[in-house]
């Protein structure tokens, strides 16, 4: 089957292109982007079964790349499989998701990054991948097979937790280097760490425990250090604060190999939520911070220090939200929404251009990942698109998602910015 | 409209959470009802109809005889029925959610939940969840409004209109409720207010609610008209916040030498449970100058006037969706 996509706006920043043309994808391929001719139509091998898409008035862009979700699969199959994360995250326009390895067992085996694959191409959404445990067993005391869960097909390697010692976090980096994968650190000092949201003005009046912001510019100084004694790929997952963006500055400008992500939950949302009721949809991680650490993040977007949007899925069932603020556990329901919190907050509140917020979601995290074939609409890729209508509002209700998790920071919220169709390896995703 | 004539309209509030949402004229309106229930307790038959065939339960769930036994005692004062359910008894140890158990609570006509928990929000969470009024009793380190307003009630008491009187909330602030409805009481009502103690105890945040903060009582200690003593709240801390109790009580302690420098009129205050020796000297605590029994004594009026409040303002809000419901509606 072939797919034709006439006149949308293609946004492709691995070809610097945003002009309105046309898309012809075969056989799951890319097979030719900006002009059609009729010529390379007639030469198609499956042209009989063209299929044309208006995409008029849309934004071509290549489909989405997550590497930050939680898929719960196995172990928590009550907050999310792989199944209905791969079909959540296809309607949300991501057409690959990185899943992360705090299952219940652990992604610490070469079986289980297999299972990730299997059920993966079982599932008819988004490619899901695996990030592998970078220690056996998250447990932060010995390595896990890096080189066997490389082969599997690991993407990259996190604990999903911070790694407390200094030395196992080197010798993780010194070793994933030897394959060319990163490693993704989550950015919390643990000492500092034990609180259930931002430290300050609003936590202090809720008699909430606060987690500083110093504690993540301690992680990142740290982490980054390391990696450049270590000459290794190192990523830091999800930054939220003005000091974080600051350090991560300076190591890119001391050639340090860092790259850094951020979740648009980060970019529109603050503290301040929790200033009336404690609502538990706002619990997360990294924690709602204030208005400077908005800006930094979106500076540190705009000038290439933070590299990447992730959607930082964290789905819970939702009975496990519906408790005591202190006990609630962190999290929400995002795939299905990020690509719309992304749109409205960094191109409609901030002013970046659509090729800025495609890099930031699709270009980048393909790379970061390895996914040569994916990010990009060149000849020859993955035919893997998002269509979305940039302008057009949506009213996110978490219980119409597909996710099995219907809680979400996102709830209730108007953003600009709708998915329309999503194509996976050339197929129209129906969800 | 036939409760025209009750001056209780004016108070809407079905729950009482916190003091930070009250308006001045709602404070002054419970503090004036306080006043008149406060009259009751000199009275020989020590009780009024008012909550004549309400259940009130105390749900605790945290360690508590002076609040406890002072809702207790407010809400038969007001000839209401009242149950103790408390965390050892309770079906939470069973693994029941909070709200689980309240609700079980509700379904046996509960009119009023006292809800003294461990973590902030508790409160507002039963609130959102149950059709009783909710009373918060003390929620984790967030609130404990009653106190707030019996020690607002008790400096009114003595020094009158608190319009740029000074208070000085002292000790651990950081873990206290008492400390954050103190404060918002206070304001309200035009105080000025202090926060004195270590800075490992006093976040500075605080200053955003246009507080002063202190650490170096010695050098303040003449300028305040009532000096709040908060207890080092033990249990919450999960680390020590100060090198040693004998730090501490050389450093914040208040004790006869420091009371000699404080300014005649000084009102001393603590909310219980006393720790005799570390924030306050024996002779302090019981001396001429502490108003600590007498906050006892007007809390008792201050819960009765609470309860009295939301339980009418719940009573108007049954009354009229009733006489909706028979003007033809089902409802």
């Amino acid at each position: 089957m072939a797919l034709l996509i006439r006149q949308a706006r293609i946004v492709d920043p691995s070809q610097s292109l945003d002009a309105v043309g046309d898309i012809l994808i075969s056989q799951g391929r890319i097979a030719a982007c900006g002009e059609v001719s009729q010529e390379s139509i007639d030469a198609l091998p499956d042209r009989d079964q063209l299929e044309r898409i208006d995409g008029s008035n849309l934004v071509a862009s290549p489909g989405w790349v997550d590497m930050h979700a939680h898929l719960r699969e196995p172990g928590d199959e009550n907050a999310e499989t792989i199944a209905s994360g791969a079909r959540a995250a296809a309607r949300g326009g991501y057409t690959s998701v990185a899943c992360l390895p705090d299952t219940n067992p652990p992604i610490d085996s070469e079986s289980a990054v297999e299972y990730v694959r299997l059920q993966s191409d079982r599932a008819g959404g988004a490619d899901v991948f695996a990030i592998a445990a970078l220690t056996k067993g998250r447990c932060g005391e010995s390595l896990a097979e890096l080189g066997q869960l490389s082969k599997a097909g690991a993407l990259a390697f996190s604990d999903c937790r911070p790694i407390q010692d200094s030395g196992m976090l080197l010798k993780g980096l010194q070793y994933a280097s030897m394959f060319d994968l990163p490693v993704i650190d989550i950015p919390r000092e643990a000492s500092l760490s034990g609180g259930v949201m931002n430290s300050g003005k609003v936590a202090t009046l809720a008699g909430l425990s606060g987690s500083p912001p110093v504690s993540e510019e301690l992680a990142v100084v740290r982490g980054c250090l390391l990696a450049r004694e270590a000459d290794a790929r190192y990523h830091v997952a999800h930054v939220s604060t003005v000091g974080a963006v600051k350090r991560l500055e300076e190591a890119k400008e001391d050639g340090i190999q860092v790259s850094a992500s951020a979740a648009p939950y980060n970019l529109l949302l603050t503290d301040e939520l929790l200033r009336e009721r404690f609502d538990t949809r706002y619990k997360l991680r990294p924690p709602l911070r204030g208005v400077r650490d908005i800006d930094a993040i979106l500076f540190g977007i705009r000038i290439g220090v933070v590299d990447c949007i992730v959607s930082a899925h964290a789905p819970i069932a939702t009975e496990g939200k519906a408790m005591e603020f202190d006990l609630a556990p962190f999290g929400g329901s995002t795939l299905e929404v990020t690509l719309s919190a992304a749109i409205e907050s960094m191109h409609h509140r901030a002013g970046m251009s659509l090729s800025t917020v495609v890099a930031a979601a699709s270009t980048n995290p393909a790379k970061i990942l390895g996914l040569k074939e994916k990010g990009s609409l060149a000849v020859g890729s993955a035919g893997d698109i998002v269509l979305f209508d940039a302008d057009s509002e949506v009213e996110v209700d978490a219980r119409d998602f597909i996710s099995r998790s219907k809680v979400s920071p996102y709830d209730g919220m108007t953003l600009r910015g709708k998915v329309v169709t999503t194509i996976v390896g050339g197929k129209r995703i129906e969800v | 409209m036939t409760e025209a004539r009750d001056d209780s309209v004016e108070w809407q509030r079905e729950d009482l959470l916190t003091l930070e949402a009250l308006s001045e004229e709602e404070l002054s309106t419970l503090l004036d009802f306080a006043r008149g229930f406060r009259e009751v307790s000199t009275r020989s038959i020590k009780k009024v109809p008012s909550l004549r065939g309400r259940v009130v339960v105390n749900l605790f769930f945290e360690p508590s005889t002076r609040t406890r036994a002072s809702f207790s005692l407010a809400a038969q004062r007001l000839s209401a029925d009242i149950i103790d359910v408390s965390k050892d008894s309770s079906s939470t140890t069973k693994g029941e959610s909070l709200v689980d158990t309240a609700k079980n609570l509700e379904a046996m006509g509960v009119d009023v939940v006292i809800l003294r928990h461990r973590f902030p929000g508790a409160a507002a969470m039963l609130a959102e969840e149950l059709d009783a009024c909710v009373v918060n009793a003390g929620d984790g380190a967030h609130e404990h409004p009653t106190q707030g307003l019996l020690d607002l009630y008790t400096m009114r008491e003595r020094l009158g209109n608190l319009k740029g009187k000074r208070i000085a909330l002292i000790g651990d602030i950081k873990f206290s409720r008492v400390a954050r409805s103190n404060i918002w009481g206070l304001k309200k009502l035009g105080a000025e207010v202090a926060l004195i103690g270590p800075k490992t105890l006093v976040p500075e945040s605080f200053r955003d609610l246009g507080v002063e903060i202190y650490h170096d009582l010695d050098q303040v200690i003449g300028d305040f008209d009532v000096f709040n003593i908060l207890r080092i709240q033990l249990e919450r801390q999960g680390k020590s916040m100060f090198p040693s109790i004998r730090e501490y009580s050389l450093l914040y302690g208040i004790n006869s030498r420091r009371l000699e420098r404080m300014c005649d009129g000084v009102v001393v205050m603590h909310p219980g449970p006393i720790n005799r020796g570390v924030e306050i000297s024996s002779e302090v605590a019981d001396g001429n100058k502490s108003v600590v029994l007498q906050q006892v004594e007007n809390g008792l009026a201050v819960r009765m006037a609470v309860l009295y409040l939301v339980n009418a303002a719940r009573l108007r809000r049954q009354r009229s969706s009733h006489s909706e419901g028979s003007s033809g509606e089902e409802r």
